[in-house]
């Protein structure tokens, strides 16, 4: 089990890498096409600043679940260098994971309540409904939820989620 | 208010991370509240990313990551060391200058940092600086490098606020300007003291040599502030812009991406991007909760009835910036601070575009403050020394910005002459 859960990380933690080198790759070609179009062509495209947009959403959802692979969200880390014995430093690990996946729950329930309302919106430009953006966001925290079981099963329930990486291959 | 701000506090000192603990605090907040419906957890997340202000992020991160080869720093710190390298104080002026032009082709503080000091620290010691003396020069450069535009601490407090980042980038010029000369002047002064002796005097077919192999690199910023303060491009337009000519300039013309390079660029610019939106999806979750219970107004009118002012409340703001930002890593602190400090600067009538380079002009202080700055870490990592032995170094240069930081605050002016000749910004009741 805890093997399966493992590898399982290892594998979505590689297609989060491969979807944002796609991603970041298209969100730049599309809006420097933007660009080049009003510039340079008489022609401008219409639809790419929308496009630009709803990659952008889906950028920042994959990459927060990827930070939490390779450790790299942002927190105030003095208390648990202050924390001299092990329980204390277990129960600050304990509260901050419960904390946050206490939000990527609550992320996650809003976020599928809004991809299936959004399923009746159109976008302006494109031929999609908002689902296909707003679908981004609970994919992102269940995601970011897998990794952050990993995490426990590696290395403990009382281990911190930022603490530093011991199975990130860089990135 | 008190419950989600209590919420809040107690969660970023368990260590949660900034995106996670303004996000949480916001969904206790609401919790508490009769009627509203926690689905505008995703709704305000959704809407704070759904930006196309906010692209620049990426783009911008992405052109750092695409310019950060060796080569482009060996290349800009030659260009400065021929033209600088013979005054009094020679490596330390080299430092300084280097970091203005790496700064303008970079939009973050840590990669100048590391970019800056991974070439002129050895090069320094070769020349009987000390390890501490050495890395304290690239920090407080560091530091006065943020002011240079472009600068991502810009971008993001422009669009979190609506300010112009336009405004913000050409608001930044003179502020780097006085930070750069102040830095100068210590450092020659420090260097005479030192006995240490400035570099030989370079021809002019060798300053030619260098400036021509630094030319595509130096063109970043031309780019960039031509295409905006010319009122061309957008800032989101003019970054991708910069992305993709630092991609060309860096497989055609210096041959130094190579496709490992570029998948790791990319990959590093999404996890990147994806940390900092985040932090701004909750920090837009938070600052909604702390608008509609108006907490910034309380806040203004306990202030008012202490006496205190704008004045006050500035001194204050430098202050409270100074160790949050040396804590939280600066952008983070940022995002945190801005819910409740950017509407209580308006409260109290104190300019947006004043407050945010005032902003960013303590945010490279506070980067590079021992002992928590994270700045300072990297540069002590290049350079070998210890906190406690560059602290001694350091503290003279930090005192000088921080006396700069406080010219900054207090005459407004230097923040608009530049913006506003050029036309980007037009100061409230002026």
């Amino acid at each position: 089990m805890k093997r399966a859960i493992l590898a399982i990380d290892r594998a979505l933690g590689l297609v989060e890498s491969v979807l944002l080198a796609v991603l970041v790759a298209a969100i730049t070609a599309v809006t420097f096409a933007q660009v080049f179009s009003r510039y340079i062509t008489a022609d401008p495209i219409i639809w790419s600043e929308e496009v630009a947009r709803y990659l952008f959403v889906w950028i920042t959802m994959i990459g927060a679940a990827a930070a939490f692979r390779l450790r790299g969200h942002f927190g105030l880390d003095i208390l648990r260098r202050w924390a001299r014995s092990d329980s204390v430093s277990t129960l600050l690990g304990l509260l901050t994971s419960i904390f946050v996946a206490g939000f990527l729950v609550v992320l996650l329930i809003a976020g599928i309540n809004e991809t299936v309302q959004a399923s009746g919106q159109f976008s302006s430009a494109l031929p999609i409904t908002l689902m296909v953006p707003y679908l981004a966001l609970p994919v992102g925290a269940a995601a970011a939820l897998f990794h952050l079981l990993a995490h426990w099963v590696q290395a403990g329930a009382g281990a911190h989620p930022l603490d530093a990486p011991d199975h990130a291959e860089g990135s | 208010m008190t419950a989600s701000l209590a919420v809040f506090l107690a969660a970023i000192a368990l260590g949660v991370p900034i995106a996670f603990a303004l996000g949480g605090a916001a969904v206790i907040g609401l919790m508490l509240m009769d009627g509203v419906p926690l689905n505008v957890v995703a709704t305000r997340t959704f809407g704070a990313i759904d930006s196309f202000t906010l692209l620049a992020i990426p783009f911008f991160i992405l052109a750092g990551e695409l310019m950060e080869t060796g080569g482009i720093s060996q290349r800009l710190m030659t260009l400065a060391r021929v033209l600088v390298g013979h005054v009094r104080g020679g490596l330390g002026n080299v430092v300084i200058v280097g970091m203005v032009f790496f700064s303008g082709i970079s939009g973050s503080t840590q990669a100048d940092a590391a970019a800056v000091g991974s070439v002129m620290i050895p090069s320094m010691k070769r020349h009987g600086y000390s390890a501490a003396r050495a890395a304290a020069i690239v920090a407080a450069a560091a530091g006065m490098g943020i002011l240079v535009p472009p600068c991502l601490t810009m971008v993001v407090y422009g669009s979190v606020t609506n300010t112009s980042i336009g405004a913000l980038f050409a608001a930044g010029f003179l502020p780097a300007a006085l930070m750069a000369f102040a830095l100068m002047a210590h450092q020659m002064i420090d260097a005479r003291r030192a006995g240490l002796v400035p570099e030989e005097r370079s021809s002019w077919a060798e300053r030619a040599r260098a400036f021509g192999s630094a030319l595509w690199a130096l063109l970043t910023p031309v780019i960039i502030f031509g295409g905006i303060l010319g009122g061309v491009f957008t800032p989101t337009e003019a970054a991708v812009v910069a992305a993709v000519y630092a991609l060309v300039v860096g497989v055609f013309i210096y041959r130094e991406i190579k496709p490992a390079f570029l998948y790791r660029a990319l990959v590093r610019t999404g996890v990147t991007s994806g940390i900092v939106m985040l932090m701004i999806a909750g920090a837009n979750i938070f600052a909604w909760l702390m608008t509609v219970e108006q907490v910034p107004q309380t806040l203004a009118k306990l202030l008012q009835a202490a006496g205190g002012g704008p004045t006050l409340f500035l001194v204050l703001s430098v202050l409270v910036f100074l160790v949050l930002f040396a804590l939280l890593d600066g952008l983070p602190g940022m995002l945190m601070i801005t819910p409740v400090f950017v509407p209580l600067a308006q409260q109290l009538g104190v300019d947006l575009l004043h407050y945010g380079i005032v902003m960013t002009t303590v945010m490279g202080i506070s980067l590079f403050l021992p002992p928590l700055g994270v700045g300072l870490f990297i540069v002590l990592g290049i350079a070998g020394a210890s906190v406690k032995e560059v602290t001694v170094h350091l503290l003279p240069y930090l005192a000088t910005m921080l006396v700069v930081a406080l010219v900054i605050a207090f005459v407004p002016w230097i923040t608009y002459v530049v913006p506003v000749s050029l036309g980007l910004y037009k100061v409230p009741g002026m």
